[in-house]
């Protein structure tokens, strides 16, 4: 379990990031981290792998500090920065001098992963493109099967056929013994992927519920421009009408989460939408 | 496929792991670097040989050959060790090393190891299989001399040459390897400033001490001092001893430093 307490960061010479910030994360759990660009999901992520330390409070990898940065925490963890570097060797040769220092590496499932992605292991890795060389290391980080994984913007530089590739993997790897971090500002690319919303604004968690309580207490749909909604919290013009997130109640029947009209309506009508799930649990 | 223990204990199959990193990332600029340094000293010896027009009776070749290699072998190895943890310096590349499921002393051991021991064991093997051959084969070609007395001049001199580059390069080594993890970029160049600075600090600070004391006095003090710091020079065996015990102090207190510097490494 990943428990964040009262987190707090600031970058030098700049504003503090995060005040007091605090998560836990459950295993067997899949978080999609939404936010805008700059909102503090990657230094998030930073801190959660230990390679950024707070300036107070901490951040617990199975009650472990992550800043410890301990062989037992690291080797349950890995990473996929959105920007990396691979050094000047084929995909072999990365698992013959990495895997060894995860227990549970999977060679197998490294090798059907690639097969699946078609990235060929033969290559020199700086000579993949960049989505290539993001599918391997998305390979090699679900084959090393850590109790913690963080992608960041796993899907950036994946073509179409890759993201929905990666979608099938992920559903096909998710495990119960697994914590599963994906941070991204491209929320359609997660859709049925997460268990879990968490919205990061301006360093603060502004929202963080799971599917199923959404599923409960919010409404999506798309109407006429001249219809009426009913307990309406956010709405947003579409081509021939306006699509929708209102309050649920008990005559209509739970609706599909659109993620991207959540988001948007999380980040503009924040209070709105959480008091909402507020007023729904006291009811 | 055989996976290691992730307890904390030291692990000494983790740390070869991590040199065996090291030197598959690194290899083609080391390779680069070390088949440049053979060629020049062979085209220098060659340059010397065809300018001495035969006549080297006064003219110390295999010593110029072996204190250019050596020379080279103490930068070549700064650079190397600066460059050692190049993959901290940028956020692209840091994730790999920081997150590696290592202790941050078996990291510390494989750069220190990589950059020390098993650079100094390839490259001083290598140039004393250069300078023997070059020992060995100079009086065939110049006809002057014989083999005997070109190959007494290098084992009289090669194992001075090999114990004092060595003994230099093991202190600058953990200097420039503090600086490599210290540094976010140019660790050479910074290193190598601030080895400057200090030099040019102490020596400010010798020459008020030495206006105040009178010059002559506080320079025979120096002079003392570095004779007596120097495990090179002709002192006493006890000096010796307590020159040696000197500098492995410093080299284990800038190994600390570079530990405690990786613990807190931070990239963001």
């Amino acid at each position: 379990m990943i428990s964040i307490n009262n987190l707090e960061f600031a970058f030098k010479k700049k504003k503090p990031l995060f005040t007091g910030l605090s998560w836990k994360l459950d295993m067997g759990r899949t978080y999609g981290l939404f936010g805008l660009n700059g909102s503090g999901k990657t230094t998030l992520l930073n801190h959660i792998s230990g390679m950024l330390f707070p300036a107070d409070g901490e951040c617990l990898i199975n009650g472990t500090p992550s800043r410890n940065r301990i062989p037992a925490s690291l080797s349950e963890l890995f990473i996929l920065p959105e920007q990396f570097d691979l050094p000047s060797i084929n995909a072999r040769d990365y698992v013959a001098l990495h895997a060894p220092f995860y227990p549970k590496f999977n060679p197998e499932q490294f090798r059907e992963t690639m097969i699946q992605f078609e990235v060929n292991s033969d290559d020199p890795l700086t000579e993949l493109s960049y989505g290539q060389r993001k599918k391997f290391l998305i390979s090699f980080g679900l084959a090393c099967n850590t109790g913690v994984l963080l992608m960041d913007e796993p899907t950036n530089g994946l073509d179409i056929p890759s993201k929905s590739q990666f979608r099938k993997i992920m559903a096909a790897s998710s495990s119960d013994e697994r914590c599963t971090v994906i941070s991204t500002h491209q929320v359609r690319d997660l859709e049925s992927m997460i268990d879990q919303i968490t919205v990061l604004d301006n360093g603060r968690i502004i929202f963080n519920r799971s599917l199923e309580e959404i599923t409960q207490r919010l409404h999506f749909k798309t109407v006429r421009d001249d219809e009426a909604v009913s307990g309406k919290l956010y709405g947003e013009e579409i081509l021939g009408g306006e699509a929708v997130v209102s309050g649920h109640n008990a005559d209509t029947k739970p609706t599909e989460i659109d993620l991207e009209l959540l988001f948007n309506a999380i980040i503009r009508e924040t209070e709105a939408i959480n008091r909402q799930f507020e007023t729904e649990a006291r009811a | 496929m055989k996976t290691f223990n992730p307890d904390q204990q030291f692990s000494v199959e983790r740390c070869w792991m991590i040199c065996r990193q090291f030197w598959t990332l690194n290899r083609k600029k080391w390779m680069k670097g070390f088949a440049s340094v053979i060629g020049l000293l062979f085209v220098m010896w060659f340059v010397i040989l065809y300018l001495s027009d035969g006549n080297t009776d006064n003219l110390p070749v295999l010593q110029i050959i072996m204190v250019t290699g050596f020379f080279l072998y103490v930068i070549g190895g700064l650079l190397v060790t600066s460059s050692i943890y190049e993959d901290f310096s940028s956020p692209n590349t840091a994730f790999r090393l920081m997150t590696l499921p290592a202790t941050n002393l078996e990291k510390l051991l494989a750069g220190w190891v990589s950059s020390f021991f098993i650079f100094s064991g390839v490259v001083i093997a290598s140039l004393l299989l250069v300078t023997g051959l070059i020992a060995l084969v100079t009086p065939l070609i110049l006809e002057a001399g014989s083999i005997g007395s070109s190959m007494s001049v290098w084992l009289e001199t090669v194992g001075e040459f090999t114990v004092e580059s060595l003994g230099r390069y093991v202190v600058y080594n953990s200097i420039f390897l503090l600086g490599a993890i210290y540094f976010r970029k140019n660790h050479f160049s910074s290193t190598l400033l601030y080895i400057i600075a200090f030099y040019i600090i102490m020596g400010l600070i010798s020459m008020a001490i030495s206006s105040v004391l009178g010059f002559e006095r506080f320079g025979e003090w120096v002079a003392l001092g570095q004779t007596y710091l120097d495990p090179f020079e002709e002192v006493s065996l006890v000096f010796k001893i307590l020159s040696f015990l000197f500098w492995t102090g410093f080299v284990l207190l800038f190994l600390y430093f570079s530990y405690v510097r990786l613990e807190n490494k931070q990239v963001a």
